[in-house]
Parts: C-alpha cells; sequence; structure tokens
C-alpha cells in the first residue's frame, strides 16, 4: 500500500514536468504580442514595451524563459499577472472559489444521481426508469450553456428563486444554480452507471443468496447491491472531479463566477505564460490527487483489490 | 406406466422415523418464464414429496427444470418465472399463496439454500462472518443469550442449569470462556502431571473445544476426560454462553472450515472454492431449518472435494435432522446420495421412487438413456461387458497390454517439461517463483488417447498449452514426429499448427459468435490456404457429415446452438485440417451426460476412421475409463502415476489415484450385480 502509493506520487514529478513544459510552450506559440495587445489601440511608448518584456522576461529564448518560472516556483513565487498582481494570489483567491462550486456540483450529482439510478434499476423498465432514462439523455444532448441560460432565465429571473448571478457574493445560495448546471451532464451519466450496475448487481448469484438467507428486500438492495453497485460510480466520480474543476470555465462564464476558469481564461487571453501555467498546474495536481484519492477508496469498498 | 407416476404416489420408506406427515408437498406445480419468444413452461405438473429428515435427490440434464421446481419452493424464481398453477405446500404453510412476510420468515429459518456456483454465490465485498451472521440476524438467532442465562441463573437452581442434555442445550461455548477454561485446566494439571503433559493435555482440549459449536455439556464431558477436578462446577462458573461473533465461528467449523475463528474475518476470495461452500453451508444451516435445497453444490468444484464436502454435508443434515433436497445432474452421485430419486425431463417427473431401484431398473425411455450414459456407471458397465466378453472393440482394442500399444510409432512425446511463473510480490521487484509443471515426461502414440488427469491447479492446462506451442516451458523439450519443437521457425510452426489442434472445455466461449457455422469451420482451411472456394465448401460439408450435423446447419451461427452441437462444431474445426493429434482441454466437461456420451463416441468413432491422437485432458476419471488407452495422473505440476487405464483402475498404486477414483461418485455403488 505505501509502495503504491509511493509510485503514484513519484510519477507526478514527470507528469510535473511535462504538464509545465507543454503548457508554457503553447502560450508561448499563441499568436501576436501580448504586451503590444496591453496597449490596445493608442499603441504604447517603445521604451515601455522594452522594459515591460524585459520585466516580463518576454526578450528571452523559450526554453530560457521556461526555467525562469520554475526557479521562481522554487522560492514559491508563481510570477506575476500583467497587472501587476502576484499569480500566487490569484490562485489564492480563485481556486477556493472553484473548488466550492466543484464539490456542491459534486454532491449534486452524486447524491441524485446514486438514487434516481438505484430506484431507476430496481424498477427497470418501469415507467420511472423510462422517465429518468429520457431525462438523463436529454441533459447529456442539451449543450452546458444552453441549459445555464434557461436555468437563469426560469428560476432566476421569471420565479426569482435564486439569484441569476454570483459576482462578488460567493455564497452557497449564490453558487447552488452554477453548481446543478455544471453537475448536470455528471448526473445523468452517474444515473445511468448506478442504474446499470444496480440492474446487473439484483440478477447476482449473490443477492440471490442474500434473499434465501431470509433477508429483507430493503436489507438486501442496502447491503448487497448498492455497495457493490457503487464501486464503478466512485470511480466515475473522483474522475469527475478534475473535470469539474477544468470544465467550469463555461459555467463561471455564464454565471459569474470569480473562480479558476474566468482567471484562467482572462490569462489565455492576454497570453501570461505564468498565470497560464501556474492556474493549470494546480488542476494538474488536483487531478492527480483526486485519481489517486479514488483508487484507494476503490480499493476500500472493493476488498479484492490490492495494490502492491 | 405414467399415470403410476403422476399420481402422487411415492412410496413411504418404511424405516422412517419421523412420522407421517410430509414436511414438502408440491402438487401438480407448473412454472413458466415470459419470453420475447412466448411462454416457455419450465415445469409441468410436477409431483414431488419429501419426509422431515428425508434426502430426496431431483436428477436431470440442463433444462430439466430442476432449479427451477427448487427455486419455486422459496419463490426465488428469476424474471419472468411465476408458477402458474398447482400447490406447494410446506409444513402448513401454502408457499404459492404465501405474503411476502411468509416468505421471508420461511427463507433461511425453515427451508435453507445451498446454490451451485460458490464462486459467485457470496458477496465479494462483505467478510466471510459478516455474512454468516447475517443469517443469524435475518431469522432472529438469539445468539446473545449471556443476558437471558444470568436471568435464568437467578431463577433456578445450578444443577439444573446443567443437566440440560447435549441436543436441547444451545448454550456454545465462547472464546473468553474458552481461553479462561484453558486457563484453569493448565493450572489444574501442571500441580499434578509434568509440564509437557499437562500442555498435551491442554493443546487436544483446546482442539477439541471449538469455540461457538461445542455446547456446554459437552465442554464437561471434554474437560473431564482432560484430567480436570470438577469440570462441571468450573464450567458453569466460566461458561456464560456465546455471542453472535463466537456462534458465526462455530457454524464454519461444523461446515467443515479449519481456523474458522480468523477465517471468518477473511474476505471471499482469499477462500478457494471449497471453502467458499463450506461457508455457504454454514449460511445455509445457520438457523437450523427444516429442509436444505441443495442446488448442485458441488459440481464446479474438484472431486476429491466434492466428496469431502458431500460427506460433511451429509454428516450435518443426518446429525441435525434436516430434510435434503438434492439437485444434481450426476445420476451416480444422486443415487449414492439419496433415498428417493425424483427424474425430470423436459419439465415434468418422469420416474421417481428409490434411488437403487430406478437405477437397477430404470422404467422411462429417458432414465434408461440416463442410467445408460453416466459415466460413472457407464465405466462400470464396460467393465462388466468386458468380462462378459463383449467389449466396444474401438474402444478396448489399443489397450490390449500385452504391448500392442508399444508398437505403435511415437507421435508426441515431452521430455522433462517444467513451467515456472513468477508470481508478483508484495514488495517492487521480489517474487515467488511457482512450478506449475514440474518435470514431466510422457509420450503419445499414433492413434491411442492418452489422458492426462489431475484436479484444478494440478498443470495439466499448462502442459496443453506448452504442447501446442501457445507457451514455452522453462525447461525440457516437446517433440512432435521427431522434432524438437523450440528449434522451429515461423514457418515450421505455421505447418505444425496444422498437424496438431486443439478442442477446448467451453463450446460458448470457443466459437466466434459473429461467425457462421460455415465460417468457422473453413477458416481454418482459409488460414492454411487450402483448396479453392468450390473445394473447400465440399470439405465443410463433408465434416459436418463426419460429425453428424445436418447440413442446414452451415448458415446458422453459434448462439442457435445448442452446447453439445456447438462442441461438434469445435470439433468439426478441428478435423478441418486433417491434424494427427488433437488435444482435449477438458472436452466435454461442460456438457449434460446425454451429450458427453454422444462426443465421446464421436470422438472415438473419429479415432477409429482417421488414426487420430488424443491428448484428453480432464479432471474426470470416469471420462477417462470410457476414452483412454493410457492415463498420466497429474498432481502438483508432476506425474504421479503413469500406465494404461486398466491398470490405473484395477491396480492404482499411488495414494493420491486412489483418492480420486473414491471420489467418482457412484463408484462404491454396486447396482448391477457385478
Amino acid at each position: 500500500m505505501a509502495w503504491y502509493v509511493g509510485r503514484r506520487l513519484l510519477q507526478m514529478v514527470p507528469v510535473f514536468f511535462g504538464a509545465t513544459l507543454l503548457i508554457y510552450f503553447m502560450v508561448f506559440a499563441l499568436p501576436g504580442d501580448p504586451i503590444v495587445a496591453l496597449g490596445g489601440d493608442r499603441g504604447l511608448n517603445p521604451a515601455v514595451v522594452e522594459q515591460l518584456r524585459a520585466h516580463y522576461h518576454l526578450d528571452q529564448p523559450f526554453l530560457t524563459q521556461y526555467v525562469l518560472f520554475l526557479k521562481g516556483l522554487l522560492h514559491w513565487d508563481f510570477g506575476t499577472a500583467f497587472n501587476g498582481r502576484p499569480v500566487r494570489d490569484l490562485i489564492a483567491a480563485a481556486y477556493p472559489v472553484t473548488i466550492k462550486l466543484a464539490f456542491l456540483a459534486l454532491a449534486f450529482e452524486a447524491v441524485f444521481g446514486v438514487v434516481v439510478g438505484l430506484i431507476a434499476g430496481l424498477r427497470k423498465g418501469g415507467f420511472f426508469d423510462a422517465t429518468f432514462l429520457l431525462v438523463s439523455l436529454a441533459v447529456i444532448a442539451v449543450p452546458v450553456f444552453v441549459l445555464g441560460f434557461v436555468m437563469q432565465f426560469v428560476i432566476g429571473v421569471k420565479l426569482a428563486w435564486l439569484p441569476t448571478t454570483v459576482g462578488g457574493d460567493v455564497s452557497l445560495r449564490t453558487l447552488l444554480m452554477p453548481a446543478i448546471v455544471l453537475g448536470s451532464v455528471s448526473f445523468a451519466y452517474v444515473l445511468r452507471l448506478t442504474r446499470t450496475s444496480v440492474a446487473e448487481n439484483m440478477s447476482a448469484d449473490f443477492v440471490r443468496t442474500a434473499t434465501a438467507k431470509g433477508l429483507s428486500h430493503s436489507r438486501v438492495v442496502t447491503v448487497h447491491v448498492l455497495r457493490n453497485s457503487l464501486i464503478p460510480v466512485v470511480t466515475f466520480l473522483g474522475a469527475d472531479l478534475g473535470g469539474l474543476m477544468g470544465g467550469a470555465i463555461i459555467t463561471e462564464g455564464i454565471f459569474n463566477v470569480p473562480g479558476v476558469g474566468q482567471a484562467l481564461y482572462r490569462a489565455i487571453q492576454q497570453s501570461e505564460a505564468p498565470t497560464v501555467v501556474s492556474l493549470v498546474t494546480v488542476l494538474v495536481i488536483v487531478y492527480i490527487f483526486a485519481n489517486l484519492f479514488v483508487d484507494l477508496l476503490y480499493a476500500v469498498l472493493d476488498p479484492r483489490i490490492r495494490y502492491v | 406406466m405414467t399415470d403410476s407416476l403422476t399420481t402422487p404416489a411415492f412410496p413411504v420408506p418404511q424405516h422412517h422415523k419421523h412420522g407421517d406427515a410430509p414436511l414438502l408437498a408440491v402438487r401438480d406445480l407448473e412454472v413458466s418464464f415470459t419470453t420475447a419468444g412466448g411462454i416457455v413452461h419450465a415445469v409441468r405438473g410436477a409431483d414431488l414429496t419429501i419426509y422431515p429428515g428425508q434426502t430426496v435427490a431431483i436428477v436431470g440434464e440442463s433444462g430439466s427444470g430442476k432449479s427451477t421446481l427448487a427455486h419455486a419452493i422459496i419463490d426465488l424464481l428469476p424474471g419472468t418465472g411465476k408458477v402458474t398453477s398447482g400447490s406447494i405446500l410446506f409444513n402448513g404453510t401454502e408457499v404459492t399463496k404465501a405474503s411476502k412476510r411468509e416468505i421471508i420468515a420461511l427463507r433461511g429459518q425453515q427451508i435453507g439454500l445451498v446454490p451451485q456456483d460458490p464462486m459467485s454465490n457470496l458477496n465479494p465485498v462483505w467478510k466471510i462472518g459478516y455474512q454468516v451472521k447475517e443469517a443469524l440476524k435475518a431469522n432472529h438467532v438469539d445468539v446473545s443469550r449471556v443476558m437471558r442465562n444470568t436471568l435464568t441463573e437467578a431463577l433456578i437452581t445450578d444443577e439444573a442449569l446443567l443437566e440440560v442434555g447435549p441436543n436441547g442445550d444451545d448454550l456454545y461455548l465462547g472464546r473468553k470462556a474458552k481461553k479462561a477454561l484453558l486457563r484453569d485446566l493448565r493450572t489444574a494439571l501442571a500441580g499434578v502431571r509434568g509440564v509437557d503433559q499437562a500442555q498435551a493435555a491442554v493443546d487436544a482440549a483446546s482442539a477439541a473445544l471449538v469455540v461457538g459449536a461445542t455446547t456446554r455439556s459437552q465442554v464437561v464431558a471434554i474437560l473431564t476426560a482432560a484430567g480436570l477436578p470438577d469440570a462441571a462446577a468450573t464450567v458453569r462458573a466460566r461458561v456464560q454462553g456465546s455471542d453472535a461473533t463466537d456462534r458465526v465461528a462455530g457454524l464454519l467449523s461444523e461446515a467443515g472450515l479449519v481456523d474458522a475463528e480468523r477465517r471468518a474475518t477473511q474476505y471471499p476470495h482469499e477462500f478457494s472454492g471449497g471453502m467458499r461452500q463450506r461457508a455457504l453451508i454454514a449460511i445455509a444451516l445457520a438457523a437450523r431449518p427444516q429442509l436444505l435445497i441443495a442446488d448442485e453444490p458441488t459440481s464446479a468444484l474438484d472431486v476429491t472435494v466434492q466428496r469431502q464436502i458431500l460427506d460433511h454435508l451429509h454428516g450435518l443434515t443426518e446429525e441435525l435432522g434436516t430434510a435434503v433436497l438434492f439437485i444434481t445432474h450426476d445420476l451416480g452421485l444422486a443415487a449414492e446420495r439419496a433415498e428417493q430419486l425424483v427424474v425430470m425431463y423436459r419439465g415434468k417427473v418422469v420416474e421417481s421412487g428409490p434411488a437403487r431401484q430406478i437405477l437397477a431398473a430404470p422404467r422411462h425411455p429417458y432414465t434408461k438413456r440416463l442410467v445408460a450414459s453416466a459415466p460413472s456407471l457407464a465405466s462400470r458397465r464396460i467393465q462388466s461387458a468386458k468380462a462378459a466378453g463383449v467389449q466396444a472393440t474401438e474402444l478396448l482394442a489399443p489397450t490390449g497390454g500385452d504391448g500392442v500399444s508399444s508398437v505403435r510409432a511415437e507421435v508426441l512425446r515431452v521430455e522433462n517439461l517444467t513451467r515456472v511463473f513468477q508470481l508478483r510480490g508484495a514488495r517492487p521487484g521480489s517474487h515467488t517463483d511457482f512450478k506449475a509443471v514440474d518435470d514431466v515426461s510422457f509420450q503419445l502414440r499414433a492413434g491411442t488417447t492418452l489422458a492426462l488427469v489431475g484436479e484444478s491447479g494440478s498443470g495439466k492446462s499448462t502442459v496443453a498449452n506448452i504442447i501446442l506451442n501457445l507457451l514455452d516451458p522453462t525447461s525440457g523439450k516437446v517433440f512432435f514426429d521427431g522434432t524438437d519443437m523450440s528449434t522451429l521457425g515461423r514457418k515450421d510452426l505455421f505447418a505444425f499448427r496444422r498437424r496438431v489442434q486443439p478442442i477446448f472445455q467451453n463450446p460458448y466461449g470457443s466459437l466466434d459468435p459473429m461467425y457462421s457455422i460455415f465460417r468457422t469451420i473453413e477458416e481454418p482451411l482459409r488460414t492454411h490456404r487450402i483448396g479453392n472456394k468450390a473445394s473447400r465448401e465440399k470439405k465443410v460439408r463433408e465434416l459436418l457429415d463426419m460429425v453428424a450435423l445436418p447440413q442446414a446447419t452451415l448458415r446458422r451461427y453459434p448462439n442457435e446452438l445448442s452446447g453439445g452441437q456447438r462442441q461438434r462444431i469445435a470439433v468439426a474445426r478441428a478435423l478441418a485440417l486433417e491434424p494427427e493429434v488433437i488435444v482435449c482441454d477438458e472436452a466435454v466437461s461442460a456438457l449434460d451426460v446425454l451429450v458427453q456420451a454422444q462426443i465421446l463416441t464421436l470422438l472415438n468413432d473419429l479415432q477409429a476412421e482417421l488414426g487420430l491422437s488424443y491428448l484428453f485432458i480432464t479432471h474426470d476419471l470416469a471420462v477417462v475409463r470410457q476414452i483412454a488407452d493410457e492415463v498420466c495422473v497429474m498432481n502438483a505440476g508432476r506425474i504421479v502415476e503413469q500406465a494404461t487405464t486398466d491398470e490405473v483402475f484395477d491396480h492404482p498404486q499411488q495414494d493420491y489415484t486412489r483418492e480420486l477414483l473414491e471420489a467418482i461418485p457412484g463408484a462404491k455403488l454396486d447396482i448391477f450385480g457385478v
């Protein structure tokens, strides 16, 4: 077990260097001069441009820029954004918001996906099952921004149950609607995964044996069907956590959430290499840890899995 | 004849000791399934009667409705299965009309089920102990008797408490009490005897005292025998009763699981098949049901394990007075284990009565066929027929025993074959070596059959894979027709594949479901670029004739065929390239007895016709008797005995071989009066 975790953590080293180098290069290769773009239509004094270039090391060759960035990381310095704000502060401000949003979305899709999927799986072929299969299909088919705008209009404007945008007020109330929109597609997948898994386990031999023991139906379902069915679902949810954080760009845009997605979008537009790379690197690390956590959780749920 | 059978006239055995009211009476039961293709009647007017403490076996091939009938009794019909008419009366309860609550009360508490496949019938994510404990809790078995015992003790005298007899006393020994009692015993003996002797006595007592299964009065007897003075008083003071965990360990020990206390904390995947089946038996008997339904309880296990488990189950149910409904496809097994036989065929009970009577004088044509083809019984018949001088010539001719076989040219020889697998250890880089095949040598002569016999894990399939050149040996050589196979290049290997063909165990898995039968049989011809389109088609048609399948089969797909038909296709495919050697890896093990007998006859005929040599790999000695000329018995990777079939069967040299022979179900039955 310890060996396994150690190996997985060691694997993070090449992933870290690979990801940062690749992203740094992609931002470097973006067309246009970010400093000139800063000046907008009016244009900047050439001396100022030179000075800014030197300040952000943009006059150096690519590899030097990259090494200087890595060197900064050693001192816990992620570089500076073009507006003069340290990237570290940006991360500190944006990540908590996105993490809150992602976990809220995760909770939504896990709870509703599993509950609806369980009922659908137990009543496979029935009315409930058919209805929610259709709903899940619709949710998967409709683009997220359509769902986002429709909910904004109906729940936010017409019914006025929840605020339409988040803005500066980050709270459970304001994040609820963005979280539902963000988790909607995964909710559909969790539902389908749970449903299939439950339906399959219901006809498993060990479930029949459990019934033959004299257990009540509810006990058979909770003890013998649900736990076994959750194994694939948990794997999906863990991998999805990383996806939710990275995939929040659109949702954060629709609901004006001051999170990683918004910050990343702005940084890419301005070709701020250190900002983009730092934000993405943290995302990559979160993703790796989420996956490791899921793999370990997998072993807890399924005793047959042994990590060596 | 049929009239007398369909009436519920089951002769009540004279020796019956439990009174005359049947425990279970199934009358005119109809069960049907609704499928896309219409309604399928799985059970059609079946009758079944079981008296308390009686063992009844239902025999039939797969699809005969025997499992469906059993599942109907505890309302566990799968999917769309429904009882459409008839009655199931269990101990005064009409099961077909019972409420959900009544059914749940019945399951486990009054009717236990030992399912077929131990590998899939335990929930992989819960510990064994938990799954047994669940059965106790669900059926309200009162195991925490500590409180009640204290209460009783306050009310009655100590003597009365201990006077409870061995059967009525359900106060079991607990873990803590066992430790304390052994400590008492050691102290008491240490003064009287020497330290060594005292230790030996304590060890013996420790083995005899089973936590959760030994009752208080038994504890007294054991400790008195061990030499503890005034054992009764000590036990009275110490034994307060067992908790649920103790009882779980006791039930598992009862089912024959060694070291049950520790085993209960393990997961199913840490158990072997036999151990899992013991756990399932413990679960089924946990609440002491009056009827135990054993649905092919050992068909997935090795023969020797099968025997141990059935013996144990028999002893246990006998002791507890549990009636057993035993479901099996093996007539020999049924006859050996049950007093009464019920033969089912296509959903109907075609014959029933005392086991021996049915075997000795089957009346229904189906039963007659079944008795004739049961491998375990048939082998006895070949033997008796041989004694009468009417032997099946192509079956026994090469065995002559007078050197006939040594005259035949050798076609395949393996020398000192060894294969080591590396098992990954707990730490990176560490591994242990596992010798799957250890110094195996034998030779196969042209036109004869060599059987490689052994239990699962004995390395016989590894040998087959090495011979088929699907796996490289760690050391040792395989000579085919005098050529060392390890020297073959790619081209030679391709040519070699043409001369040696396999037939595998599972006809469902070894045929590509997307290939039509024609394409399946034609594929090897195409791969080896033999003939043109027309000549290949002609060849395929010939092959179909050879395996006795209608030409119409060509356009069909594997899923439209039965298991036996599929195995015939596999035989045809193996024959397509006109090979010299066919490696049959458990080629008939997955088939029903009647089909098995047909395929074996087919293989025999083809051998006589085409001069084929078979390497026959099987765990089933009964099959060996029917087909093999020579036998190699494998155990733990080694060949422990190697001789002609007759020698092995008549004069086994090794204990292991004798054990395997003993384990053939029905081997001990002497029905034909030979």
